[in-house]
């Protein structure tokens, strides 16, 4: 883990997926658990990365479906664990044991609901909820901007209160320390730059900003609203006149609604080709998701950034920002 | 059908031929980029502009921008200048000028632009009443995309309504048609394509889009929810088994749920994506060119000529 400090942030995709490797050189390869892994783009992720070193996978799944799947795409899954179970409850069930036992860091989705598997990992009996709110972040290496950029919620909380915000910030904040980063601006997102009246969120922006003082996060430096160019570029907040800890330098960009978050990340994504790398944050275990549509460097820097954050709650817990 | 801001600006000079440019209200212009725009429409014949905001700064900006594609600053380039000392100032004294008929257009430029939204409805200078509905629409041009993206609204309504959404589609429908295209597609965009009773913006999305298929939305077609890549290709839509929607992959006017949301889209394009832009404020008095601080004068060059356009149908 040393040498992950040493290393400094991590300011790109590639650099993610470098210090996953880098973290299965000098410490431990982490193993994920697959939940269903009867899914291609998942089986196909994994394979590759286990075949630069990133990480162990274990399949949850279907055997005879697993393997079909896999020969019809000319993936190798020779190096990677299988334990079959056709029923996709009882897989995703083996999987999050898995996690839950210490055996594996990471909990995969696979050929299962998102729901389903978060029920799962937050079922009492294994005692990985740490907080109740679990958000999706999604680290943007997105070209022209100077550093890696979270965007977060836009999967999990359909219309976050303040209290649920504060958590997803918190989240945010914990995938960034996994990246060392430090000390962690945070932007609060709007269509405007300041407190305006005729504008319901930003008051709300206000009030929140308000109660996280009151919690003084440490190493955290909060700046809301703040519209996403003037929370990105540094010539723009100056022509705007606006000053702070976060202008022009945020790492993290907090979204008012999850469909803010989901668009405007799909806008770079498609028109800059922004590299995302997703997890899902707030219970003890990181869970990772892939999708059929992520380019193959989007599904790598997913699963590496897993890696690093299931070594960061090693270390730290997985607790508390 | 007008594809792109090239076209669009023919299409603005064509509308004026013969005639003497527009009279344009410029509310504080402080920007190398906001003069170098004026300078420029002027010269396409365009604009006959009226500068509200301090003088003397503007002078000066002006004397640069003269001396640098004049080699000289004795040109005179003759603009009238109402000294302002305060944005809101400014924005007061153009809207009023704008009210007593004296200005056909306006350029919003230097101020944040909620400050002049906020001025828009101040009752003393009346600009606009409650029965209007203006609405921000950014206009979009990606060499990705086939054709423009209107965005809509980044600016002015701050937490729109079923109703007020009415009121974008169809200011954003009346603006495409303005941009000759006939029957514009307009996609209210949401996290994902499908309609869930606990996300509430799936299902007043697709309660408007009910109302557009029975003719209660006129003049558009509307679907959705639709997720932003679903909404511009159609074989997102294909892979994720939505078929039969007329909007999928070819989409025009781009609803986002919320004013965060289409600025951010505005924001993510212009100054990450490169995406060349205009924006306008529209349904009010008169059509106000916006400039943001991402856009370049190209982009407010194409701010204006819309505007230009709007005016004079």
């Amino acid at each position: 883990m040393a040498v992950l400090q040493a290393t400094g942030p991590i300011t790109s995709a590639d650099g993610i997926i470098a210090a996953a490797k880098k973290l299965a050189e000098t410490d431990r390869t982490r193993m994920i658990a697959v939940a269903g892994a009867q899914d291609i783009a998942v089986v196909g992720a994994l394979a590759e990365a286990n075949a630069d070193g990133i990480l162990n996978a274990t399949l949850f799944g279907d055997r005879d479906v697993i393997k079909e799947l896999a020969d019809k795409d000319q993936i190798d899954i020779s190096k990677l664990g299988v334990v079959h179970e056709a029923d996709v409850a009882k897989a995703t069930y083996g999987a999050v044991k898995m996690a839950a036992e210490g055996n594996a860091d990471v909990v995969m989705k696979g050929f299962v609901s998102t729901s389903a598997l978060l029920k799962t990992v937050l079922a009492k009996e294994f005692n990985l909820r740490v907080k109740n709110t679990l958000s999706h972040c999604a680290v943007l290496d997105i070209p022209g901007y100077h550093k890696l950029l979270s965007m977060t919620d836009g999967g999990m909380m359909v219309k976050p209160d303040r209290a649920q915000k504060i958590d997803i910030l918190e989240n945010a904040v914990l995938v960034a320390r996994a990246l060392g980063i430090k000390p962690v601006k945070v932007a609060l997102s709007g269509a405007v730059d300041k407190i305006y009246e005729s504008v319901p969120d930003s008051t709300e922006c206000g009030e929140l900003i308000n109660e996280l003082k009151s919690k003084s996060l440490q190493d955290v430096e909060v700046q809301g609203p703040l519209t996403l160019d003037a929370a990105t570029s540094k010539t723009i907040a100056a022509k705007k006149g606006l000053t702070g800890p976060v202008v022009g330098d945020a790492d993290v960009y907090i979204s008012d609604t999850i469909e803010e978050c989901n668009i405007v990340a799909k806008a770079l994504i498609n028109f800059i080709d922004a590299v995302f790398s997703g997890v899902i944050v707030g219970a003890r275990i990181p869970v990772s998701l892939v999708s059929r549509t992520d380019t193959v460097i989007n599904k790598k820097s997913s699963v590496s950034i897993a890696c690093l954050l299931a070594a960061y709650y090693e270390r730290f817990g997985g607790g508390e920002a | 059908m007008i594809t792109n801001f090239a076209e669009l600006r023919k299409h603005a000079k064509t509308a004026l031929a013969g005639k003497a440019g527009l009279r344009i209200g410029v509310i504080l212009p402080t920007d190398p980029a906001h003069i170098e725009a004026i300078l420029e429409a002027v010269d396409d014949g365009l604009v006959k502009p009226t500068l509200f905001g301090p003088a003397l700064e503007i002078n000066k900006l002006l004397d640069e921008a003269v001396s640098d594609s004049f080699g000289s600053d004795q040109v005179n380039i003759g603009m009238e200048i109402i000294d302002c000392a305060t944005a809101d100032n400014a924005a007061r004294k153009a809207l009023e000028s704008a009210q007593k008929g004296e200005l056909d257009i306006l350029l919003k430029a230097g101020q944040p632009t909620r400050e002049l939204v906020d001025l828009l409805y101040d009752k003393q200078i009346g600009f606009a009443g409650k029965k209007e509905t203006i609405t921000h629409i950014g206009v979009l041009q990606h060499n990705r995309y086939h054709k423009l993206m209107l965005v809509s609204d980044g600016a002015v309504i701050a937490e729109p309504d079923a109703a007020a959404k009415m009121s974008i589609l169809t200011n954003a429908a009346s603006l495409a048609h303005v941009l000759e295209i006939e029957t514009p597609k307009a996609a209210l965009l949401a996290a994902a394509e499908g309609i869930y009773p606990a996300v509430p913006v799936s299902m007043e999305e697709a309660a408007l889009a009910k109302m557009a298929d029975r003719g209660q939305i006129k003049g558009v077609l509307v679907d959705g929810p639709l997720s932003f890549d679903i909404a511009i290709s159609a074989d997102v839509a294909k892979s994720k088994g939505l078929t039969g929607s007329p909007v999928a992959g070819d989409t025009d006017i781009f609803v986002p749920p919320t004013m965060s949301t289409a600025n951010g889209v505005y924001k993510a394009m212009v100054h990450y994506a490169g995406a060349e832009a205009a924006g306008i404020i529209y349904g009010a008095r008169v059509p106000i060119a916006t400039a943001s601080a991402v856009d370049t004068s190209t982009n407010i060059l194409n701010s204006i000529a819309l505007s230009v356009l709007v005016a004079e149908q």
